[in-house]
């Protein structure tokens, strides 16, 4: 969609945290969406676990904002069943998600200057 | 690289229909998928996995509901002059009838038998008037004519509330005309502001 790179990341903020985890997911890599419900509570431990109806709904929005498209081609056709579908990252969704990321590590960092968190051990 | 769905996958896949038509006609096979992988990975679906399951669809259900309804609401057609003027003279007439018939109350001796408290004829009339109003705005396509109309509606609504305590019968017209009117006007109100927003997103 033309004009879709002059958007503004900073307007798609606060993201949720669901919507957060499915755009870090992404990074660097194309996945379905049991991919990237198995990422994330990989990632976090279990902290995070991502339900298919929280999943699927967060992902019809993301394709909506442009912030994540459908990957064209398929890592291995033969193995996988044909229904899935595969889902890229935009370059509007990185910037999204890096000015995320920059607003969560500010509010940490204020934490930190609050004392409420002590800096990690070099 | 199909197989044929277990017992717990045909139970999803009933459940899948608490969301909406479109929703799941999109993404129903792949819910059924990742529910059928999540299953597998959980090595069968005890109590635990079925909480999870439940909870997630009580959550995403409604807000894919919701986000539904707010998609069709901003693709309806945006209320017209002609509408304007048509709910416009609707309260005028509504609001009238409503104010006489207060009076009509008072006057034939409604409140002195004890059949409806004063303040509530008073407050009929009051609201009546306000209907009015409104209509009168709407008519003149003042910039008042929204807050004017939401208010006597939402007002309408907490009279009929404060009457039906008090006096539990209540016709048919008059129902129409203080349930009705008032939602109708409400939701009018509420398309209007919709495309507003749709327009200037």
């Amino acid at each position: 969609m033309a004009g879709r790179e002059e958007r503004d990341p900073d307007a798609e903020l606060p993201l949720t945290p669901a919507t957060f985890q499915i755009l870090l997911a992404l990074v660097g890599e194309d996945r379905h969406g049991y991919a990237i419900m198995r990422e994330v509570a990989e990632r976090t431990a279990d902290a995070v676990r991502l339900g298919p109806g929280t999943l699927y709904g967060s992902l019809k929005r993301l394709l909506e904002g442009g912030l994540v498209e459908e990957a064209g081609e398929r890592p291995d056709e033969a193995l996988d069943d044909e229904r899935r579908r595969y889902y890229r990252i935009t370059k509007f969704g990185y910037a999204v998600a890096r000015a995320e990321a920059r607003r969560l590590e500010a509010m940490v960092s204020e934490a930190r200057r609050k004392k409420l968190l002590r800096p990690r051990p070099a | 690289m199909n197989r044929p769905a277990s017992a717990d996958e045909r139970v999803y896949e009933l459940l899948l229909h608490l969301y909406p038509d479109r929703f799941r006609a999109e993404y129903g096979a792949e819910l059924s998928l990742a529910f059928r992988d999540a299953r597998r990975d959980a090595g069968g679906a005890d109590i635990r996995f079925w909480t999870g399951i439940v909870l997630d669809l009580a959550r995403s259900a409604p807000a894919e509901r919701v986000s539904t309804l707010c998609a069709y609401r901003d693709h309806l057609s945006p209320p017209t002059e002609t509408h304007m003027k048509t709910m416009g003279i609707l309260a005028v007439l509504i609001g009238a009838l409503q104010a006489v018939n207060a009076i009509v109350e008072l006057s034939a001796g409604g409140v002195r038998d004890g059949a409806l408290p004063l303040s509530v004829v008073l407050l009929a009339l009051v609201l009546g008037a306000l209907l009015l109003a409104a209509g009168v705005a709407m008519l003149g396509r003042s910039r008042r004519a929204a807050p004017l109309a939401q208010l006597s509606a939402v007002a309408w609504l907490g009279l009929v509330v404060l009457v039906r305590t008090v006096h539990p019968w209540m016709s048919i017209a008059s129902t129409i005309l203080a349930v009705v009117f008032p939602l109708a006007l409400l939701i009018f109100f509420q398309l209007g502001r919709g495309r507003r927003a749709a327009g200037t997103a």
